[in-house]
């Protein structure tokens, strides 16, 4: 019987969170400084095709200024389509080919279930309070969950291929607000 | 010689372990507001503002 179970689950679930975001940032336009709130505002365009600003408004309590931002980004990024609605006055939005595609294989470690992948997302969000997540955020927190400790260049090498100073400095941030930790660990000379 | 090692906080631990994968039955979560973003505390004081002659 492993005495180390606990951690075993936590790393398994650590790298299974890795790949959700591997697949989200795939899925919004391969742009890890997209904030974890529009990967939720796509997952929700996703469930109700054809939805309108206003139904995600409700569905999400989302204010409208943010969500006009979030939804314009996903439309410049390629990941949703804009179609006139029947009533010629309300816009209808659509997923776009291969966000589509790459959203429903993050789905996949939800069984399919839309309102999973949200509540999972939204629940991430939390983790990071005042903090605006980005995915390239909740990679770093997955990475060092995984491998509870591990060098900055390790993590950097999990990253996105973005340029370093960004990944660097997104490091640092997660470090001023307390949620990575340093540790000094001696070595031999 | 030491090299520097980073991990978890132990608050974002726990936190992450709460995460749960899979389907869920709990209702659906709501994003609420924006967040506003809040610049690290320990930048030091801002500068002083340029004045026009």
């Amino acid at each position: 019987m492993p005495t180390n179970l606990p951690n075993d689950i936590t790393a398994s679930k650590a790298q299974k969170i890795s790949a959700v975001i591997d697949h989200l940032v795939a899925a919004l336009g391969g742009e890890p400084a997209c904030t974890l709130r529009r990967a939720v505002i796509l997952a929700d365009i996703d469930e109700h095709p054809g939805t309108t600003q206003t139904g995600i408004m409700e569905r999400l309590q989302a204010h409208k200024s943010a969500l006009n931002r979030d939804i314009e980004w996903l439309y410049d990024y390629g990941c949703i389509l804009r179609q006139p609605g029947l009533d010629g006055r309300t816009t209808q939005l659509a997923m776009a080919g291969y966000a589509k595609k790459n959203l429903d294989f993050a789905l996949e470690y939800f069984d399919g279930d839309h309102k999973s992948l949200k509540n999972f997302l939204i629940g991430l969000i939390n983790i990071f309070g005042e903090h605006k997540p980005t995915l390239r955020d909740a990679k770093i927190i997955a990475v060092l969950g995984d491998q509870k400790s591990a060098s900055r260049q390790d993590i950097l090498e999990h990253l996105y291929n973005g340029p370093s100073t960004t990944d660097n400095r997104a490091l640092n941030n997660l470090i001023d607000v307390g949620f990575v930790e340093k540790n000094d660990e001696q070595t031999a000379a | 010689m030491s090299k520097q090692q980073l991990e978890l906080s132990e608050k974002t631990k726990l936190a992450l372990t709460a995460l749960s994968l899979g389907r869920t039955t709990a209702p659906a979560a709501t994003l609420g507001p924006d967040p506003i973003i809040i610049a690290p505390a320990n930048k030091g004081p801002l500068p002083p503002i340029a004045t026009l002659r």
